[in-house]
Formats: structure tokens, C-alpha cells, sequence
């Protein structure tokens, strides 16, 4: 069986052609105004261990208070998520975003993980516009700090 | 450039009554400014004459070329008010006159969003930032969205025209945020 090889300047022409046909530009434009931004305050972050036959169970829990201008609010969804890079072992439940229903309030999360060393990359809480696209974008956001690691 | 215009109406007012006292006239037509922004318009112009001492002349003109041409959900037309004398002999008039014109030509403003950009799926949320392999290339949002832009000012207009008393050919040199030029149909009624 013989498999022809595309030559680099074929190879170059095709990404071109695909580049020009699809249109390099990444932007999408949406109608009307950009959402303002939200604010977004972390506080009372805790870490609670607990121990049983199966093992080391961490908790990790924070709060989020929020404030969103009204008039955006009005116009569009927003969310609530908690972004970091997924380690292992894994914490659980996988953070998700969360509708916010009113513009101002608070919330606590808490996602746990089953190891004896857990850790957490970059933990940041973001506030979400939703956009038509069905993308998230960030209007706020706050980093937690706490140390990136707990033992036993 | 004023005090020639009202001399050339006072000299063309014809003291002489005419009958009927009142006309009305139409002009349609097109012009081009001779400006900066080199854009054509179509106008449409109503007339109403007042013996030989005056007329009031009111017009509605939209772009027909250059910046703003087929923008068809933005705004751009041009209202001039008009009061001005004429002078006319046999196949020939001279008409000039000084009012006030509003436009609005509205524009699309964009902005380039530089928020960051999430995605969410069953492995939680990610940044759309060009660095997911899964993701690819950066993506960015851009917000569009007509921006209302109002304009006023002063109008001076002299005109030569040339036919008959109900049609007649004009060419019209006027100023309106800009010099512009332009030929004009004439349907005078009677």
C-alpha cells in the first residue's frame, strides 16, 4: 500500500487555504455594550481534614460575596466558578460554575479531595457574564490565597 | 462669501408682482461634498415661494457613497431649513439663500473585550487563552454597537438654474459643515 507524503509547501498552502477560508480573525463581535465590571471579594477560606477507614478526606470551602451592577444584571446570566488546574488526586465534586440570581449576595463552596496530600494550583474565583456564544466571561475575579498544599 | 449671496438676492428680488403669489417647487438631485469626508448624498428638496421676495425651502438629503453608505441599520441623513430670495429672467434664475442644517451620521463603535474568555465542560472551566491544546487558538470577544452622532450648523447656498417655468436644471454650490457641489431637477408648480 503507498501513501503519498504532502510536501511542505503543500502542507503550508493547505494551512493557508484552511487559515483564509475560515478567516484568521479569532475576535467575535457581539451587539451591543461590553457587561461592566463585577466586583468580588474571597474571604473565610478554610481547609477541615477528616479521617475514617477509607482514608484522609480534605475540605476546602471558601465564601464569595459579589456585587454585580443591576442594569447588567437585568440583560444577561452570570455565573459564579472556582478555576484552578485539576491535580492529583482530584478534588470532587470537579468545581462548576454556578447562576447567580440576584446581583449582591454571598455563597459558600466547598470541594473536598480523598488523599493524603492534596493540592491546588492557582485557585481563582471568577464572576461570569454569559455571553450569547455560550462562553464565560470573566468581569471579576479573586485569588485565594491560602497554602497551595496540605499534609497530614 | 455672505454678504455676497444676500446682495446677489436683493439684487435678483424682482419688485414686479407675479400671479399667482405662491408656488411650489421640487428638486431632486444629487451633490458631493467637496470636504474631507468626499461623500455623495440624494437630496430631496420642497419649496414654497413667496411672491419674489422670498422662499422657504426645506431638505432631506441621505449618503448615497463614501463613509456611511450601506450601513443600513445606522442613522445618516442630513435636514437643512432654508430662506432665501430668487431672481429669475426668461430661462434663466439665480437663487441664494443662508438657514441651518442638523445631521446625523451614526457610527459603529467596537471595543475589544480583554477580559479572559472560559469555556465549561464535564472537566470543569477553562481558559479559551491559546494555550489549551484542546482549545486552540486564543479566542476574543469584541462588542459592537451604534454609537448616535449629532451634528448642527449654519447653511449658505447660491444656485444657478437654467429651463423652463415648471422644469429646470440647477447647479448648486452650498456649504454645510462642508463645501459641496451639486445638479438638481426642478419641477416648479404652476
Amino acid at each position: 500500500m503507498h501513501h503519498r507524503a504532502i510536501s511542505r509547501p503543500s502542507t503550508a498552502f493547505l494551512l493557508l487555504s484552511i487559515c483564509l477560508a475560515g478567516g484568521c480573525d479569532s475576535i467575535t463581535y457581539l451587539d451591543g455594550h461590553p457587561p461592566s465590571d463585577a466586583q468580588l471579594a474571597i474571604s473565610e477560606v478554610a481547609i477541615d481534614t477528616a479521617r475514617d477507614s477509607t482514608g484522609r478526606t480534605v475540605h476546602f470551602s471558601f465564601r464569595a460575596d459579589w456585587k454585580i451592577d443591576s442594569a447588567d444584571f437585568a440583560l444577561r446570566s452570570y455565573r459564579l466558578g472556582l478555576v484552578f488546574q485539576q491535580t492529583s488526586p482530584p478534588w470532587l465534586p470537579v468545581p462548576r460554575s454556578s447562576a447567580l440570581a440576584i446581583p449582591e449576595g454571598s455563597a459558600r463552596d466547598t470541594i473536598s479531595c480523598h488523599a493524603d496530600t492534596c493540592s491546588w494550583m492557582f485557585p481563582i474565583v471568577h464572576v461570569f457574564a454569559v455571553l450569547p456564544t455560550g462562553d464565560y466571561l470573566s468581569v471579576a475575579q479573586d485569588t485565594i490565597s491560602f497554602p497551595g498544599k496540605t499534609t497530614p | 462669501m455672505i454678504g455676497l449671496l444676500v446682495a446677489l438676492g436683493l439684487l435678483g428680488a424682482d419688485p414686479e408682482p407675479v400671479n399667482p403669489p405662491f408656488h411650489f417647487s421640487g428638486f431632486i438631485g444629487g451633490e458631493s461634498d467637496l470636504g474631507k469626508s468626499d461623500r455623495s448624498w440624494l437630496e430631496i428638496d420642497a419649496q414654497a415661494e413667496f411672491g419674489t421676495i422670498a422662499f422657504l425651502r426645506g431638505a432631506y438629503a441621505q449618503p448615497v457613497s463614501g463613509t456611511g453608505s450601506g450601513e443600513r441599520d445606522l442613522a445618516q441623513e442630513m435636514r437643512t431649513l432654508c430662506l432665501g430670495t430668487e431672481w429669475r429672467q426668461d430661462w434663466l434664475w439665480v437663487a441664494t439663500g443662508a438657514g441651518w442644517t442638523w445631521r446625523r451620521l451614526d457610527t459603529n463603535t467596537t471595543y475589544i473585550d480583554p477580559r479572559q474568555i472560559f469555556v465549561e465542560d464535564q472537566n470543569g472551566l477553562h481558559s479559551v487563552d491559546g494555550s489549551s491544546p484542546v482549545y486552540g487558538r486564543s479566542r476574543q470577544i469584541g462588542w459592537q454597537w451604534p454609537q448616535r452622532v449629532e451634528d448642527k450648523g449654519p447653511y449658505l447656498m447660491g444656485e444657478v438654474g437654467a429651463g423652463w417655468q415648471t422644469v429646470s436644471v440647477c447647479i448648486r454650490s452650498e456649504y454645510r459643515f462642508c463645501p459641496a457641489l451639486g445638479i438638481f431637477l426642478r419641477a416648479r408648480i404652476p
